[in-house]
């Protein structure tokens, strides 16, 4: 029995069913014994700004439950959560485990990683890095170093990192996340790479609709790692975006009735219609945006 | 962030501090402070350039909870209002997990 270890995915990777599969996948093949855990039982309350009762009884009910889990590491997935777990909620109530980081794991297990990785993936691929988190884990150098244990990948090397320390926080500077979206498309450009690839869902949930404007294949490095591995989850989100307006139909009615349509209208067709802002990688204009996110 | 946001253009930055400050002893902030907390994106280039070793980053993270109402006070900033964020999340896992999944893993 490898070690026991709870996989805190988080709450908003949820649209991304194919990371979460593909992460306890490979997990499992790494021989962890894996609980996954999140969705908004387990939200860590960084959503709650406006409303620290609320945030604070988050914190109380997800340091609990992980407490009686009774496994000695708590994986986090997604950045806020980890951020949100090392400066507030771990000191608020102890926890009985230690925190990692998703990439800092496979780093850590890179060499029984690395034959796992057994199928070619030709792509020149751009990583999408950040400020900010990586002050906490060293992912700007750590996830390269795990893309690059791919036969067939090359990661070509460029120093910039976008401002904020993931995409969904730039968002609300829209100006600012325009001229990411540009800068970034010119790098792409300037070093033929074939794919952009992100760390954080939450880039790639921003990033993934470069993909319909036809400027750049969109990847988070979970899907090439599983994709080395021969896992076969499929992309959804990427299609729905791709769909933007007719997702629906992508989806189908006997799917879209489990969440009901006039829900779906409202609440989820907005973002997958919505498009990266600066998709014109030639364009110095500010486009008009809306938030949906 | 302030060259795209145009009341912090030309600001001190010793006035948005002392600002800062103001939110986290829960007295009303000044235009600069609240402007700030509000368009944090946290970089946290902040952290290393700080004169007196604390977290800027963190400051205005705590400023912007007192800012937006969180704490119990007057409401300052626009706080984000999504009244579908969970049903949204708990919708797309039912649409990508099995329900064992759902069961287990939720």
């Amino acid at each position: 029995m490898g070690e026991r270890i709870t996989f805190w995915y988080g709450c908003n990777v949820l649209r991304h069913g194919d990371i979460i599969h593909s992460c306890v996948d490979i997990l499992r093949r790494l021989g962890f014994d894996v609980q996954p855990a999140g969705g908004p039982d387990y939200c860590c309350g960084s959503a709650k700004d406006a409303n620290q009762t609320a945030a604070d009884g988050m914190a109380h009910r997800t340091v609990t439950k992980f407490n009686n889990l009774r496994r000695d590491r708590v994986i986090a997935w997604c950045p806020s959560c980890h951020m949100h777990m090392a400066d507030f909620m771990g000191h608020a109530y102890p926890p009985d485990f230690s925190l990692n980081y998703f990439v800092e794991l496979l780093y850590e297990h890179r060499e029984a990683l690395a034959p796992l990785l057994k199928h070619p993936v030709p792509l020149r691929v751009l990583l999408h890095k950040h400020l900010g988190f990586n002050d906490k884990v060293q992912v700007n150098a750590k996830a390269p170093a795990l893309l690059s244990l791919i036969p067939g990948i090359e990661v070509v090397e460029d120093d910039y990192a976008a401002p904020g320390y993931m995409c969904s926080h730039l968002a609300t500077v829209p100006a600012a996340m325009a001229d990411m979206v540009r800068h970034t498309l010119r790098l792409v450009d300037t070093h033929r790479a074939d794919a952009l690839v992100t760390v954080f869902h939450q880039c790639y949930r921003e990033l993934c609709g470069l993909e319909t404007g036809g400027t750049t294949q969109v990847f988070n490095y979970v899907q090439l790692l599983a994709r080395s591995m021969g896992l076969a989850y499929p992309d959804e989100y990427k299609e729905w975006k791709k769909s933007g307006p007719n997702a629906a139909a992508t989806i189908g009615d006997a799917r879209l009735a489990q969440v009901g349509v006039q829900f779906f209208e409202r609440a989820m067709l907005p973002e997958l219609v919505k498009r990266p802002v600066g998709l014109d990688p030639k364009s110095n204009l500010t486009p008009e945006v809306t938030r949906h996110d | 962030m302030a060259r795209y946001s145009a009341p912090l253009a030309g600001t001190d930055p010793k006035a948005v501090a002392a600002g800062i400050l103001s939110v986290l002893r829960e007295e009303p902030g000044t235009p600069e402070a609240l402007g700030w907390a509000s368009v944090c994106i946290r970089s946290g280039k902040c952290v290393p350039a700080c004169p007196e070793n604390v977290n800027p980053m963190m400051m205005v993270r705590i400023a912007r909870m007192v800012a937006s109402g969180g704490l119990g006070g007057p409401q300052q900033i626009a706080g984000r209002v999504d009244r579908d964020f969970f049903d949204r999340i708990r919708a797309f896992a039912k649409l990508q997990l099995t329900e064992e999944e759902i069961r287990n893993w939720m």
